[in-house]
């Protein structure tokens, strides 16, 4: 990894990037079937460069939870409480076109600026 | 099964407080992320030790589930990137255990003798402790302790049970009058509960925040017990014959406490106000209490004590705790915070900046 510049906080920066990417992702592993709610917060602490605090992710499904783009439901469990699993309610499939649609777009305006930068070094 | 020690049960406890604590206060749905919270931190240790899950398990575990604060902040859901070496259960446990009750018992010397002549007394009376307790003749809203207990005035002299029950009803009243006076007061100051004082000879209010204004009469700070043996207040200012201890910010936990010790024991120093915010960018920072916060938060607010009876009065020792909802409990000493030894002596440790 690049060591951060002195000019720029780059520690907060990779924060900004990636807290909207972690909705991205959610979104996008749900969409191939609900999920246990611990195997869903594992995988997206072993998510690449994405660094979850694991903690830090059920705030997030609750307020997902809340505004309809999740919903759960309860499944016993033979060794211990019943689990919570999370799916996507319809809302939640649509947004996540959405967000996929301005991801695209987006990386694919933000490498046409870094290939042509790396035209000119 | 695979049991867990009662450290570390405790510490879990006030640690998913801490995070349904200021999910409450950011309007998130506290329950659904501490019981998912609960059972991932239960899939880790399980995953983590097949014997009893002790407290160095557990800060290991939670280590990677993050701070309280960072769980529950709406801003940073994501940690920064780090070069360092993951952290040993030793170095974690440095870090954010909660400290042992001997670092925090800071009383001093007078409050020691007075409470090792109370607890003298008492022994050499042998006391014997019958069931005396009469749910019945408090008020609502009262929580009645696990104790069955005798009241003793400052002599050790034990109250006899019929006035024992009438003090003790009384004493909860009181508080409930202390309540509803706190209550008008914020109802005047941008719904906050009034400063802590800084003339004040223990944690207090100044009592001119609420007398003559708010409450009927100055005696109402005083229980009865504490009146019988000459400990009447004074108008307009504030002595040690006061019956209780006033928390003015957010103290909910032991760790929370003894930083809000810390921390008035830092304004008597500086001489300057506490301030509404201690400790902002910490993991535990505390906040200023309001009567918002019960409107908005009913569970919360039954958590915040605000009044604290001082517990050498009741054998076995105990008080009575006033809390934000305004529900008065009472609570056996080392029951459950903030009934603790080491809080109520660090508290007390306070006294005698006047």
């Amino acid at each position: 990894m690049d060591t951060p510049s002195k000019s720029m906080d780059f520690g907060n920066w990779t924060t900004q990037v990636r807290k909207g990417l972690l909705e991205l992702c959610i979104v996008n592993l749900l969409a191939k079937g609900e999920l246990y709610g611990y195997d869903l917060v594992k995988q997206l602490a072993g998510v690449r460069g994405l660094v979850v605090t694991e903690g830090t992710i059920y705030p997030l499904l609750s307020r997902l939870r809340k505004s309809g783009i999740l919903k759960t439901r309860l499944v016993e469990s033979s060794s211990g409480p019943a689990r919570k699993y999370y799916s996507l309610t319809r809302e939640g499939y649509q947004d996540r076109e959405r967000l996929n649609g301005y991801w695209n777009e987006l990386s694919l305006g933000v490498s046409e600026i870094l290939d042509n930068q790396g035209d000119q070094s | 099964m695979t049991g867990w020690t009662n450290e570390a049960t405790e510490y879990l406890d006030g640690y998913l407080t801490q995070v349904a604590v200021l999910a409450k206060l950011q309007g998130d749905d506290a329950d659904d992320i501490v019981n998912g919270l609960r059972d991932h931190i239960d899939h880790e240790v399980h995953a983590a030790t097949d014997g009893t899950i002790g407290i160095d398990t557990l800060l290991v575990v939670l280590e990677t589930i993050g701070a309280p604060s960072d769980v529950a902040s709406m801003d940073a859901p994501i940690r920064y990137e780090t070069t360092s070496p993951p952290k040993t259960p030793a170095e974690i446990g440095r870090d954010v255990r909660p400290k042992s009750k001997s670092s925090v018992a800071l009383m001093g010397c007078g409050g020691i003798m007075v409470i090792a002549v109370i607890f003298s007394v008492l022994g050499l009376m042998g006391v014997v402790i019958t069931n005396i307790v009469d749910p019945e003749a408090f008020s609502n809203n009262v929580i009645v302790g696990k104790s069955s207990y005798e009241t003793f005035n400052a002599h050790g002299q034990a109250l006899n049970p019929s006035n024992n029950i009438e003090y003790r009803a009384e004493c909860a009243a009181r508080l409930k009058k202390i309540y509803d006076g706190l209550v008008l007061y914020a109802a005047a100051h941008d719904g906050l509960l009034p400063p802590m004082s800084m003339k004040t000879s223990q944690p207090m209010f100044d009592i001119k925040a609420l007398y003559p204004k708010y409450i009927e009469s100055e005696s109402t700070l005083t229980c009865p017990v504490d009146e019988i043996v000459g400990k009447k207040s004074r108008d307009g200012d504030i002595h040690q014959d006061q019956s209780f201890l006033y928390l003015s910010h957010g103290v909910y936990y032991e760790p929370v406490g003894e930083k809000f010790i810390n921390a008035y024991t830092e304004a008597f120093r500086s001489t300057q106000p506490l301030p509404d915010m201690i400790d902002e960018k910490s993991n535990d920072p505390l906040f200023r209490l309001g009567t918002t916060m019960i409107k908005d938060s009913p569970e919360v607010g039954a958590m915040m004590p605000i009044l604290i009876e001082e517990y050498g009065k009741h054998q076995p020792p105990g008080g009575h705790v006033l809390f934000l909802d305004g529900h008065v409990e009472y609570i056996d000493l080392d029951e459950k915070f903030p009934m603790t030894t080491s809080f109520i002596q660090g508290l007390n440790s306070i006294k005698g900046k006047e």
